[in-house]
C-alpha cells in the first residue's frame, strides 16, 4: 500500500513540531485568522531604523523653523505610531494562531495520526504514530489546564484594543497643536502609553480593574436598594392617614415621624424615609411601627 | 443622609399619588419619584435617593 512510505518516526515528529509551530507549508495564515498582511514583512524593519533609535529625532531638534519642526514631529509619530500597529497585530495573530492550533489542530492530527497507526502495516511505524498521536492529545490536555486563560484571552485583546485607542485619542489631539504646545518629547511619552496598552499584562490588568469596577458598581447597586410590598395592617394604615390627613402631606408629622426613626436604638431605621416605613410590609417595621403608635411623643391618633 | 433605592410594590392605584407624595416631602428629597403599573393592575412605586457610598447600606443620617 502506498501508505507504507509514512515509515520514519521522525516524520510524524516532524509532522507534530509543524502542527505546533503552525508554520506548516500555506497554513500560517489560515491558521491566525487573518488575511495576509501585504505590508508588514518589508516596511517594518525599514521603519524601525528610520523612526526609532539616537539619530531618529535629530532632524527633528536640529530644525530651527517652527513649521516645519511640526510637520517632521507628525512625521515621526504618525510613523511611531504605524510601526505600534504593526507589532500589535502581530502579536494578535500570533496569539489567535497559537489558539487555533492547540485547540482545533491537535484534535484533528491526533486523530488523523491513530488512524494511519491502525492501517500501517510495519509495526514500528505503528508505535512511533500512536506514541505521536498520544503526544499531541496529551499536549491538549495540558492546555485544557488554561482553559480560563483561552476563554479569557478574546477579551484581553479587545481590552488591549480599547486601551490602544484611547492612547492614540490622546495622541491625535496632541498633534492637532503646534510643536511649541506639544514637542516630540510629550507626544514620546503618549507613545509611550500606547506602546505599554498594547501588551498581554497590560490588558489582563485593565480586565481585571474593569471587572472590579463592574463588580463594585453592581454592589453598590444591591446595597443601595431597598424593595418590599405594599403593607395593609393596621399600623401602616393608622400611621399613612396621620401623614397625609386630608389628602395632603402634613409636613410636621413626617418630620417628627423621621426624628423618631433616627433615634430608635435599631440603626438600620436611622435615615430612612417615613414614606417607606410606613409602607412596607418587613417584619421588623410592623414592630416598630407598633412602637410608634405607643409612642407618646407622636402624638398619633 | 438617606442613600440608595426604595421600591414599594402591590401599592392599590387609588394610595399611588399617596405614596409619591410622602417620599418627595422626605427630607432630602429624593432624585426621583415613578410609579409603574404592573401587570396585575397594583403600581410599583420607586424612589431614587443619592447612591449610598462604599461599604454602607441606607446610611443613617
Amino acid at each position: 500500500m502506498s501508505i507504507q512510505h509514512v515509515s520514519a518516526p521522525w516524520t510524524a515528529c516532524a509532522f507534530i513540531a509543524c502542527v505546533f509551530l503552525g508554520g506548516c507549508a500555506s497554513g500560517g495564515g489560515a491558521l491566525d485568522g487573518y488575511a495576509e498582511d501585504p505590508e508588514a514583512a518589508d516596511t517594518l524593519p525599514t521603519l524601525r531604523e528610520q523612526y526609532f533609535g539616537i539619530n531618529s529625532e535629530r532632524k527633528y531638534y536640529d530644525e530651527k523653523d517652527a513649521e516645519k519642526r511640526t510637520s517632521i514631529r507628525n512625521e515621526t509619530v504618525f510613523n511611531r505610531m504605524r510601526v505600534y500597529d504593526m507589532e500589535f497585530s502581530r502579536l494578535r495573530r500570533g496569539l489567535n494562531a497559537s489558539y487555533n492550533v492547540i485547540a482545533v489542530g491537535s484534535d484533528l492530527t491526533g486523530l488523523l495520526l491513530n488512524t494511519i497507526a491502525a492501517v500501517t502495516g510495519s509495526a514500528s511505524t505503528k508505535a512511533a504514530l500512536s506514541a505521536a498521536a498520544g503526544g499531541i492529545i496529551g499536549a491538549r490536555g495540558v492546555v485544557d489546564k488554561d482553559l480560563y486563560y483561552q476563554q479569557t484571552l478574546p477579551a484581553i485583546v479587545t481590552q488591549m484594543s480599547a486601551n490602544r485607542e484611547k492612547a492614540k485619542a490622546a495622541i491625535l489631539i496632541g498633534l492637532k497643536e503646534k510643536d511649541e504646545k506639544y514637542p516630540l518629547g510629550i507626544a514620546d511619552q503618549d507613545l509611550a502609553r500606547l506602546n505599554d496598552a498594547g501588551n498581554l499584562s497590560e490588558g489582563v490588568t485593565s480586565v481585571i480593574e474593569e471587572s472590579k469596577k463592574a463588580k463594585k458598581e453592581s454592589d453598590a447597586t444591591i446595597q443601595g436598594l431597598q424593595a418590599s410590598s405594599y403593607a395593609a395592617t393596621t399600623s401602616s394604615l393608622t400611621l399613612r392617614a396621620w401623614l397625609y390627613p386630608g389628602g395632603k402631606v402634613d409636613q410636621s408629622r413626617l418630620d417628627q415621624l423621621q426624628g423618631w426613626l433616627n433615634g430608635r436604638p435599631d440603626d438600620s431605621l436611622h435615615g430612612l424615609p417615613p414614606a417607606y416605613f410606613v409602607s412596607s410590609d418587613e417584619a421588623k417595621f410592623e414592630a416598630a411601627r407598633q412602637d410608634a403608635l405607643k409612642d407618646s411623643s407622636l402624638h398619633i391618633k | 443622609m438617606v442613600c440608595g433605592t426604595f421600591k414599594i410594590n402591590k401599592v392599590p392605584a387609588s394610595d399611588v399619588k399617596m405614596t409619591e407624595d410622602l417620599f418627595r416631602a422626605n427630607k432630602p428629597p429624593p432624585n426621583s419619584v415613578k410609579s409603574v403599573k404592573d401587570p396585575d393592575g397594583t403600581f410599583t412605586v420607586t424612589a431614587e435617593f443619592p447612591p449610598c457610598p462604599d461599604n454602607t447600606k441606607h446610611s443613617p443620617s
